[in-house]
């Protein structure tokens, strides 16, 4: 019987041997044998305390897993979609449904963009370690226990962990434009697909423009009203496409420079890594780059991004590069400690601005409550029987609560159908919003502009 | 320690004892792992099913299953208990060590045997990253004779892994074969003493679906396996499953399943979670 035994497990071994055999042959003429690898996040203390202290904000997180995703699988496995495939049916989902509830956990990304993960895992590894690098980061300065000499001593910890795969990792030296929009495939993403570009600007804003308050702040409630600041403004970058949305690639440089002062070559990184986001997104969108080679040109990519050689430029330049392209095109820099609070929205302040604006608002008697927000509106009538409605809430967290459950194209709960008599359009800022009932665009853009126009020193 | 829980062994049956043994042995065969990760995504050996994907646990990952439990319902109002505590590590990239040390306990109408069922030290390397190559993996696994229920001799078991991803779902095969002395099926006190996996050759297909905005992953399986047993007839099984994200670092599964040939057809349940943390 042991002789029988040993004969079968030998005929096992060598079918096992065979089949390693053979798949170490093909290894040098298969060209997708990738070898790219997970690693575990840095074991800390702080871990997840970001999600504990900021669990809204980190949720929007897990959406933005979906919204990458699914761009990168639509683009790879549906060529010849038509743009609103991706313009309007997956800005949709995410803007009126997941953006709005978004999902609980962080995603896994390779259920969603199947085909892409498997055509260049490397790419894919790289991402995720650099968003395990933004998580962490964000983790660092949500911990209220530590103190600010220790976030810094834990954040140069976390980058020596992030810099020691160097086969993950991006260069911590800054690239020029000519890497990202010098290409033969350049642009070809953002002209056929504005809108979800735009979308993934306003991700790649709030990714960094988180920092800026959190770094800055001085008290827990002071970064506590920053990110809530930072949220409310992605919000708003989402409002009205592609108006309101960066018009070019937000650079955290320019949109967080206390943070890019403190931690420059996380900054740059993270610029690094925005940028082969777009990289990658030009390479799928372009058809004359075939399928064949789309994996080669995604990985000649990589290399360029990951190395410290290909299309380096200094520090300085990158800073001024952020600076000369315009903060307000790249969705404007973000809320700081330092900077004076917004003002609070009364309904006094929101008149005279009617006033100084020269439109007329004739304050209408008190009607019933909608039933998807939490507050009365103060409603007026203005020129040609149009109307405003106006919320006022006690701070912009109370005013999110509402807003952020809304579908703000159609100003109405994404499951729910609101008949309203003209075009509606949302307006939020800090603790107001408000609902501009009109098809007159030309005057609806000057109650847009008077409710949002820029803190006036008259108004404190 | 293996105890007879009645007061006398004259109603300690010979065939009770060998089948209690048997059925120990396939259900911790289904129970014991080689791969055990916190991610609902990727799948373990007995975590809810057997067949598991190629990929192991993340480099520096630990990953704790601390108490999963299988109860199997057996023929002549027989229940078995197991318990199977493990650590996983991320050792290397691609290569996962585990250690785990199965208790089990069974629970016959006229005997009771409990105890601590072997130590498995095991490795799971995988050799790519999916790509249009399938994933693919070889796992070595040694299972010790420790404790009262952990037999007398060393096995030592090989086994390859594939896995396969599409849109719509994801396939895993598995096949497997184990070195070691043969027990007899006329031999009551060695099969009753060893209730590890025992299994000569395993081999099985699985199949996963994964709903991603609820960290959720529903899955089956089919498999057939030759027990150790000189004698014994393949025995077939399928099972179901789910896994389940409680949070970032905990998940759960629970899964069922059936024999349905064999020496010994029975149902059996599983029910676990595990806790993940990186070395620092």
């Amino acid at each position: 019987m042991m002789r029988a035994c040993r004969y079968t497990f030998v005929r096992g071994l060598t079918a096992c041997v065979s089949l390693l055999v053979v798949v170490s042959i093909a290894r040098p003429a298969g060209a997708q044998w990738s070898t790219a690898y997970h690693q575990f996040y840095r074991q800390a203390s702080h871990n997840w305390e970001f999600r504990r202290n900021y669990p809204a904000a980190d949720r929007l997180f897990n959406a933005f897993d979906y919204g990458h995703a699914i761009l990168y699988e639509t683009l790879l496995t549906e060529p010849n979609a038509p743009p609103s495939r991706l313009e309007q049916r997956e800005y949709d989902f995410i803007t009126q449904r997941l953006l709005v509830d978004p999902p609980r956990l962080p995603l896994e990304e390779s259920a969603i963009e199947v085909e892409y993960a498997k055509l260049v895992p490397e790419a894919k590894e790289m991402f995720e370690w650099a968003h395990i690098l933004h998580r962490q980061v964000y983790d660092i300065w949500a911990d209220e226990r530590l103190s600010p000499e220790s976030k810094d001593r834990e954040v140069h910890r976390l980058l020596k962990y992030y810099l020691a795969r160097r086969n993950a990792a991006f260069s911590i030296r800054p690239k020029d434009m000519h890497l990202m929009e010098g290409q033969p495939y350049s642009l070809a993403f953002r002209r056929r697909y504005p809108k979800f570009n735009g979308l993934i600007w306003a991700y790649h804003w709030l990714q960094v423009g988180l920092y800026e308050p959190l770094v800055t702040a001085r008290s827990s409630e002071a970064r506590r009203a920053g990110v809530e600041a930072a949220v409310a403004r992605f919000r708003a970058l989402l409002a009205d496409p592609p108006r309101s949305m960066p018009a070019i690639m937000p650079m955290t440089a320019a949109v967080a420079p206390e943070f890019s002062r403190r931690y420059p070559e996380i900054a740059i990184i993270f610029d690094n890594l925005h940028a082969m986001h777009d990289v990658i997104s030009d390479v799928l969108a372009d058809s004359a780059v075939p399928r064949s080679r789309k994996r080669a040109e995604i990985l000649r990519a990589v290399a360029r991004y990951r190395d410290d050689t290909s299309s380096v430029t200094t520090v300085a330049e990158w800073r001024d590069m952020a600076e000369e392209m315009g903060v307000d095109h790249m969705g404007g820099r973000a809320v700081t400690a330092d900077q004076p609070t917004p003002a609070t929205w009364t309904p006094e302040l929101v008149e005279r601005r009617l006033r100084e604006a020269n439109i007329e608002a004739r304050p209408l008697p008190p009607a019933g409550r909608h039933i998807f927000m939490s507050i009365p509106a103060r409603s007026y009538e203005l020129a040609g029987g149009d109307e405003l409605q106006i919320f006022l809430y006690p701070d912009s967290a109370s005013r999110a609560g509402d807003t952020s459950k809304l579908d703000t194209r159609r100003v109405a709960p994404p499951n729910m159908m609101i008949k309203w008599r003209a075009q509606p359009s949302l307006v939020i800022d800090g603790n107001l919003a408000a609902i501009i009932i009109t098809n007159d665009e030309a005057r609806r853009q000057r109650v847009r502009d008077a409710l949002s126009a820029p803190e006036k020193p008259s108004d404190r | 320690m293996a105890e007879a829980a009645a007061s006398s062994p004259a109603y300690v049956r010979r065939p009770g004892r060998r089948r209690i043994a048997f059925a120990v042995a396939l259900a911790l065969s289904a129970a014991r792992t080689l791969d055990a990760q916190t991610d609902f995504y990727n799948t373990s050996v007995g975590r809810p099913i057997r067949i598991e994907d190629a990929v192991p646990v993340e480099y520096r990952a630990v990953e704790l299953n601390l108490a999963p439990v299988r109860l199997d319902f057996m023929g002549q109002e027989t229940r078995l208990w197991s318990l199977h505590p493990e650590v996983t590590i991320g050792i290397l990239p691609r290569t996962q060590l585990q250690l785990a040390m199965p208790l089990a306990y069974v629970d016959a109408p006229e005997t009771s045997t409990r105890g601590v069922a072997g130590l498995d030290v095991s490795v799971l390397y995988a050799l790519n990253m999916e790509t249009s190559i399938p994933a693919l993996g070889v796992a070595g696994d040694l299972a010790l004779p420790v404790g009262p229920l952990g037999g007398t001799s060393t096995y030592g078991t090989v086994k390859g892994i594939v896995t396969r991803t599409l849109p719509w779902a994801r396939f895993h095969g598995n096949a497997q074969f184990t070195a070691g002395p043969s027990t007899s099926l006329d031999d009551a006190t060695s099969t009753a003493n060893d209730g590890r996996d025992l299994s000569r050759w395993l081999a099985g297909i699985a199949v996963d679906k994964t709903f991603a905005f609820h960290s959720l992953l529903v899955t089956a399986e089919s498999f057939a396996e030759q027990p150790i047993d000189r004698g014994s007839s393949v025995a077939w099984s399928v099972g179901a499953g789910l896994r389940y994200q409680l949070d970032p670092r905990w998940s759960m599964d629970a899964g069922v399943g059936r024999r349905f040939s064999g020496d010994d057809r029975a149902w059996y349940v599983t029910f676990g979670s595990a806790f993940s943390l990186g070395l620092r």
